[in-house]
C-alpha cells in the first residue's frame, strides 16, 4: 500500500485508499459511521434472511447430512452403529499423515509456481502490446476445457522414463545413457497440473481483473521512473491482491479435489493424495463413505482458514480501480516484446496445441496413443459414437443442462456477489462464507449429500428428485464458488462514484445496472458463463449420482467409454465437449467485449 | 451463527422425512401379469457402466416399444449408495440391477436391498425355467440362502500375463516369488478391489495367505489401470503383469504390439459372477416379470451375450459363444472359485487387508 503510493503519487489515492465504510465486521455489527461519530446498527432484512435460509438449505444441507456419515461404523446399508472408529483408524494410520503431507506439498508447490507465471502471462495478455495476446487468451480457455486424462496420456508419451520421446531425444546425445525425465514423479505431476489447469485458470481469472485496472496508475509509475517489473510488483499486484487471493484459494481447492493426474502418475511413484484416497474409497465395493467423508471433512477444515484469510484481506480496504478516472491503454513492452512473445507462445503451445493434437489424433487411432501399431488409423470411433442414439440424447441433455446452469449461475451468483460487495446488509459475510462451501468438499461426498438431501426433504423428493431440475440445481451450486468470487472481484473493482453519478442524474437502479454496471463487468460475466457452461458440461461426480438414462449428459457417456478402457471413443466425446465450450466461449467473448466497448464509449 | 443455522437445519431436515411408499402388487396368472405389465408400461433398470451395457439398454427399449424403459448405465460406486439411500428413505424406484455381481454381493445383498427372486421367477413361463436349458440348472444364486442375485453368466477371467521373451520360465504361481523377479512385476492398483485384486484373491484361495504376503514383498509396481500395466509388460519394464484382461491384450496383439505376451491360465484364474437382481419392492412388479421372461429366454440371453461386454456369455446352453473370450461352461466345477457369490466368502476382504498396505 504505502510503497504503491510512493511510486504513483496522488493518482493512487482514490483507488487504493482504506475505506471506513467497508471496515464493518463479519458479524454484521456496526457498519456505518454517523455524523456525530456514533455507529448505526444495520438491521436484518427479512428478504435477505429468506435468501440466506434458502442458500443455507442448499449449501449447508448436504454437509449437515454428510457429517454424521463419518461417525457411522460398518458398511452402508447395514444397521446403523455410531462411533469414532473411522476417525480413530484414520488419524492413527501413519500413511494418512504421509498422504496429507504429499497433498499439501503438491498443492502449495503448484499454486506458488502457477500464480507467479499466471500473473505474468495475464498481465502481458491484458495490458501490453504483446503480439497475438487475444489468441493466447483463447489458448488458455482451450487448455482449461481439455480432458485432463488425455492431456496426461499425451505427456506420458513425451516424458515416460522408458519410452518418452523427450528421453529418447536426449539419449541421442553423446555421453547420455539414460534420459533425465520421469513423468511418474512429484515434478511430473506438478508439470502436468501446471499446464493442464493451474496456469490457464489463473490467466483466465486474472486477465479481466487486470483490464479493470486503470492504465493511468501504471503510467504514473513509469513517469516516476519505475521499470515494467517494478510496476507489476508495486502497482498491479497490490491492486490485484483480492483476485490473486481468490485465484489462490480456488486453486488450492481444485488441487485438493484433483485426482485423475495424481492417480495415473502418482500410483507408480507411491504418491497418494487425499483425493485419490477418496476416489479409491468410493470405487470399492461397497463404497466406504464413512472414511471418504472423514477425509472430506479434514480437507474442508484445511481450506477454511485460507478462505477466512482471503475474506479478511479483501474486506480490509477498497480495491476499486474502475472509477471516473479510468483509462484503458495498451502499454508498450519495448525491446522485451518479442522475448515475451516467444515465452508465452511456447507456454500456450504446450498447454493447448500439443494436447489438442494428441486428443484429436487419438480419436482416429485404433489403440489410443500407439503410433507404432500395425495400420494404426481408423474412423470407427467417430462413426460408432455419431451413430449411437446415446450420443444424440446425451448431446441434447448436455446443451440443456449446461446452458441452464451457465445462465442460472450467472443470475444467482450475480445477486450473491452484489449483496456481498455492494450492500451493507447484515449477515452478508455469512452468505460470502457459505458460497465457498460447495466446492470445499470432494465431489463424491457432496454428491451423496445432495442425493440424501433431495430424498429426505419431501418437496425435493416429490418434485425435484430424478429430474433434470435436480441436476441443474446441483450444478449451479457446484459452480457457485468460482462464479460468485469472480463476479465479486469485478464488483469490488468498480468505484461507487459511477453508480452514484448515474443515480444523481435521475437513473433508476435497473437503468444504472444496465447502462453503467453491466457494461463494465461484461467481460467477467462472459467468462463466468463460459466457465459455468464448461464445468457443467464436463461434471461427473454429483451428476452420476443423480442422472438417469433420460437425463444423462455427454460426461456420463464419456465415463462409460472410459469404463471400457476405450480412451479413443472417450476422446471423441471429449472433442465434442471442447467444441461445444469453445463455441460458447467465442460467442460469450464477443458479446462481453461488445458490451464492455459500449460501456467504455458511454 | 452458522452453527446455529446448521443445528436448525438439522432439525428441519429431520422433521421433513417422508413416509415409506406402499409396494406395488403383482397380478396372479401369466396372462394377468402381462396385462398388468402393459398397464404399468414402465421399467427402471440399473446396469454397470460401459458402452455395451448402454447399447443393450437401447435395444431393450426397441424390444418393448410401448413401454418406457429406463436403463441407467453407472458404476457400482454410484448405483449402490444411490439405491441404498433411496430405500433408507422409503423410496423404491428401481426394478432391476444387472451386471457384475461383486458390488451387489458386497453392497446391496447384505443391506437387504434385494428381493427374494425365487417366488418371482416361479411366476415365469416354464419354457424359461427348464433346468436342462441352463448350465448348472436354472436356479443359481449369488446368495442361495436369500434367493437373491440370479447368476445368468459366469466369466472365467483373471490369470497373470507374462512377457515370454524376458521370462519364459514363469509358468506357475511360485515362480513369481523368485528373487530375480523382485521389482519386475507390475499390477493394476492392488489397494482397491478391482480386477487385479480379485486375481490376487484367487491366488489367496489357491495358495493361502502366506503366498500373498510373500507376493506383495516382491516390490510389485502399482499402476493406475490395466492398460498401463500391459504397456509396462510389453516394453519390458515388467516381466509379469497382474490385471490386464484378455480382451485388451487381444486388441493389443491384433495391432502387432505385445509380441511374446502370454496368459498363464494356471496362475490366478477365477470365475466372476454376473447377475440379474430384483430390487426390494420393485415399483413395476408385473413389468419386471414380463421383462425377466424375455431376458432369460434364448433370445434375451443371446442379445445380452452379443452386446453387453466383450467377454459376455450366458449360462443358457442354447446361446452360442459370440466371442473368443466367452466362458466354456463345461470347465466350471463345484470347486471353481466364483467371486461375487457365496463361494467367495470374505476372501476379497482378507486379500485387501494385505494389499491395501502396499505403497
Amino acid at each position: 500500500m504505502s510503497r504503491s503510493r510512493r511510486v504513483t503519487g496522488d493518482l493512487l489515492v482514490d483507488a487504493v485508499e482504506s475505506d471506513p465504510d467497508r471496515s464493518d465486521d463479519d458479524s454484521g455489527a456496526p457498519a456505518r459511521a454517523m455524523p456525530d461519530g456514533r455507529r448505526s446498527r444495520v438491521r436484518w432484512s427479512p428478504r435477505f434472511l429468506l435468501l440466506l435460509a434458502v442458500v443455507a438449505l442448499f449449501v449447508l444441507g448436504p454437509i449437515v447430512v454428510m457429517v454424521p456419515m463419518s461417525f457411522r461404523v460398518g458398511r452402508m446399508g447395514q444397521e446403523v452403529v455410531w462411533g469414532f472408529d473411522t476417525w480413530t483408524s484414520m488419524l492413527t494410520d501413519g500413511s494418512f499423515w504421509r498422504v496429507l503431507k504429499d497433498t499439501t506439498v503438491l498443492a502449495v508447490t503448484r499454486q506458488v509456481i502457477g500464480i507467479v507465471i499466471g500473473v505474468w502471462v495475464a498481465w502481458l495478455i491484458a495490458r501490453t502490446d504483446l503480439p497475438g495476446r487475444k489468441y493466447f487468451e483463447y489458448g488458455c480457455w482451450v487448455a482449461v476445457f481439455l480432458p485432463s486424462l488425455t492431456v496426461t496420456l499425451g505427456w506420458i508419451m513425451v516424458l515416460d522414463p522408458a519410452n518418452g520421446l523427450a528421453n529418447r531425444a536426449v539419449e541421442l546425445l553423446p555421453f547420455v545413457d539414460k534420459g533425465p525425465f520421469d513423468i511418474y514423479s512429484f515434478w511430473g505431476i506438478t508439470w502436468v497440473q501446471l499446464l493442464a489447469s493451474v496456469i490457464p485458470l489463473k490467466v483466465i481469472l486474472l486477465a479481466p481483473a487486470i483490464r479493470n485496472i486503470s492504465a493511468s496508475l501504471e503510467e504514473a509509475s513509469y513517469a516516476s521512473g519505475a521499470t515494467s517489473f517494478t510496476t507489476l510488483r508495486r502497482i498491479v499486484i497490490p491492486l490485484l491482491m483480492p483476485t490473486i487471493l481468490v485465484a489462490l484459494v480456488l486453486g488450492v481447492i481444485r488441487s485438493m479435489e484433483s485426482f485423475e493426474v495424481e492417480l495415473v502418475l502418482g500410483t507408480p511413484a507411491g504418491i497418494d493424495v487425499l483425493a485419490t484416497r477418496i476416489y479409491r474409497l468410493g470405487a470399492q465395493f461397497p463404497p466406504d463413505f464413512s472414511a471418504a467423508t472423514a477425509i472430506g471433512i479434514i480437507s474442508l477444515l484445511l481450506l477454511v482458514p485460507a478462505v477466512i484469510v482471503q475474506y479478511r484481506y479483501s474486506n480490509k480496504r477498497s480495491f476499486a480501480t474502475v472509477t471516473g478516472h479510468f483509462k484503458s491503454n495498451v502499454l508498450p513492452l519495448g525491446r522485451s516484446k518479442w522475448a515475451a512473445f516467444v515465452g508465452v507462445l511456447v507456454l500456450v503451445l504446450m498447454m493447448t496445441v500439443f494436447p489438442l493434437v494428441f486428443v484429436v489424433l487419438g480419436t482416429f487411432m485404433k489403440l489410443f496413443g500407439r503410433f507404432d501399431a500395425k495400420d494404426p488409423w481408423t474412423t470407427q470411433h467417430w462413426t460408432q459414437i455419431l451413430q449411437s442414439r446415446a450420443f444424440t440424447d446425451a448431446l441434447e441433455n448436455t446443451l440443456v443442462l449446461a446452458t441452464a446452469t451457465a445462465f442460472g449461475a450467472l443470475v444467482v451468483c450475480s445477486v450473491f456477489a452484489y449483496i456481498i460487495v455492494r450492500t451493507k446488509t447484515r449477515g452478508r459475510s455469512a452468505l460470502d462464507f457459505m458460497v465457498w462451501l460447495p466446492s470445499m468438499l470432494p465431489g463424491m461426498v457432496i454428491g451423496l449429500g445432495y442425493l440424501t438431501l433431495f430424498l429426505i426433504v419431501p418437496f425435493f423428493s416429490g418434485l425435484l428428485y430424478g429430474t433434470v431440475g435436480a441436476l441443474i440445481v446441483v450444478l449451479i451450486l457446484s459452480n457457485a464458488t468460482l462464479t460468485t468470487q469472480m463476479i465479486k472481484t469485478s464488483f469490488a473493482q468498480l468505484g461507487n462514484e459511477l453508480e452514484e453519478a448515474s443515480r444523481s442524474s435521475g437513473a433508476v437502479w435497473i437503468y444504472t445496472f444496465r447502462r453503467v454496471v453491466l457494461p463494465l463487468i461484461g467481460p467477467t460475466l462472459a467468462v463466468v458463463v463460459i466457465l459455468a457452461f464448461s464445468s457443467a458440461a464436463r461434471a461427473t461426480g454429483p451428476v452420476a449420482l443423480l442422472a438417469t438414462s433420460d437425463t444423462a449428459p455427454l460426461s456420463i457417456l464419456q465415463l462409460n467409454q472410459m469404463a471400457d478402457n476405450n480412451l479413443a471413443r472417450a476422446s471423441v466425446v471429449g472433442v465434442f465437449l471442447v467444441l461445444l465450450t469453445a463455441g460458447v466461449a467465442v460467442v460469450a467473448n464477443v458479446i462481453g467485449n461488445r458490451v464492455r466497448g459500449r460501456g467504455m464509449r458511454s | 451463527m452458522l452453527l446455529v443455522g446448521a443445528a436448525v437445519l438439522t432439525l428441519v431436515l429431520g422433521a421433513c422425512s417422508s413416509g415409506p411408499e406402499q409396494p406395488a402388487q403383482a397380478a396372479s396368472g401369466w396372462e394377468a401379469i402381462k396385462a398388468a405389465a402393459d398397464k404399468e408400461g414402465k421399467l427402471v433398470i440399473s446396469v454397470h457402466a460401459g458402452a455395451g451395457f448402454e447399447e443393450w439398454g437401447r435395444l431393450i427399449q426397441d424390444k418393448f416399444p410401448n413401454w418406457n424403459i429406463s436403463v441407467t448405465s453407472i458404476g457400482p460406486s454410484e448405483s449402490v449408495p444411490r439405491i441404498l439411500s433411496e430405500q433408507q428413505n422409503g423410496r423404491y424406484l428401481w426394478d432391476l440391477i444387472i451386471g457384475p455381481n461383486s458390488a451387489v454381493h458386497n453392497g446391496l445383498a447384505p443391506a437387504g436391498a434385494l428381493a427374494d427372486a425365487r417366488p418371482i421367477l416361479a411366476d415365469l413361463p416354464d419354457e424359461v425355467r427348464r433346468d436342462e436349458d441352463w448350465h448348472g440348472g436354472f436356479e443359481m444364486f449369488g446368495e442361495p440362502g436369500q434367493g437373491t442375485s440370479f447368476l445368468n453368466q459366469i466369466n472365467m477371467t483373471g490369470g497373470v500375463y507374462v512377457n515370454t521373451k524376458l521370462a519364459p520360465e514363469i509358468t506357475k504361481a511360485d515362480d513369481l516369488l523368485k528373487p530375480e523377479y523382485r521389482g519386475k512385476i507390475v499390477a493394476e492398483d492392488l489397494r482397491q478391489p478391482a480386477g487385479a485384486t480379485q486375481i490376487v484373491a484367487a491366488l489367496f484361495s489357491a495358495y493361502g495367505q502366506e503366498y500373498v504376503q510373500k507376493l506383495v514383498q516382491q516390490d510389485i509396481k502399482l499402476v493406475a489401470n490395466k492398460q498401463v500395466a500391459l504397456e509396462w509388460l510389453a516394453d519390458g519394464r515388467a516381466v509379469a503383469a497382474i490385471g490386464p484382461t484378455i480382451d485388451i491384450v487381444d486388441d493389443y496383439k491384433k495391432l502387432g504390439l505385445g509380441d511374446g505376451i502370454e496368459r498363464r491360465n494356471e496362475i490366478g484364474m477365477f470365475g466372476l459372477a454376473q447377475s440379474v437382481n430384483i430390487l426390494k419392492n420393485p415399483p413395476h412388479p408385473n413389468a419386471t416379470r414380463v421383462f425377466l421372461a424375455y431376458f432369460l429366454s434364448q433370445e434375451g440371453q443371446d442379445l445380452w451375450a452379443k452386446v453387453s461386454r466383450a467377454d459376455a456369455s450366458s449360462r443358457r446352453k442354447d446361446v452360442p459363444r459370440h466371442n473368443d473370450y466367452a466362458t466354456d461352461y463345461t470347465t466350471i466345477t463345484d470347486k471353481t472359485l466364483v467371486q461375487g457369490s457365496d463361494r467367495e466368502g470374505d476372501l476379497l476382504d482378507r486379500t485387501l487387508e494385505i494389499t491395501s498396505k502396499m505403497r
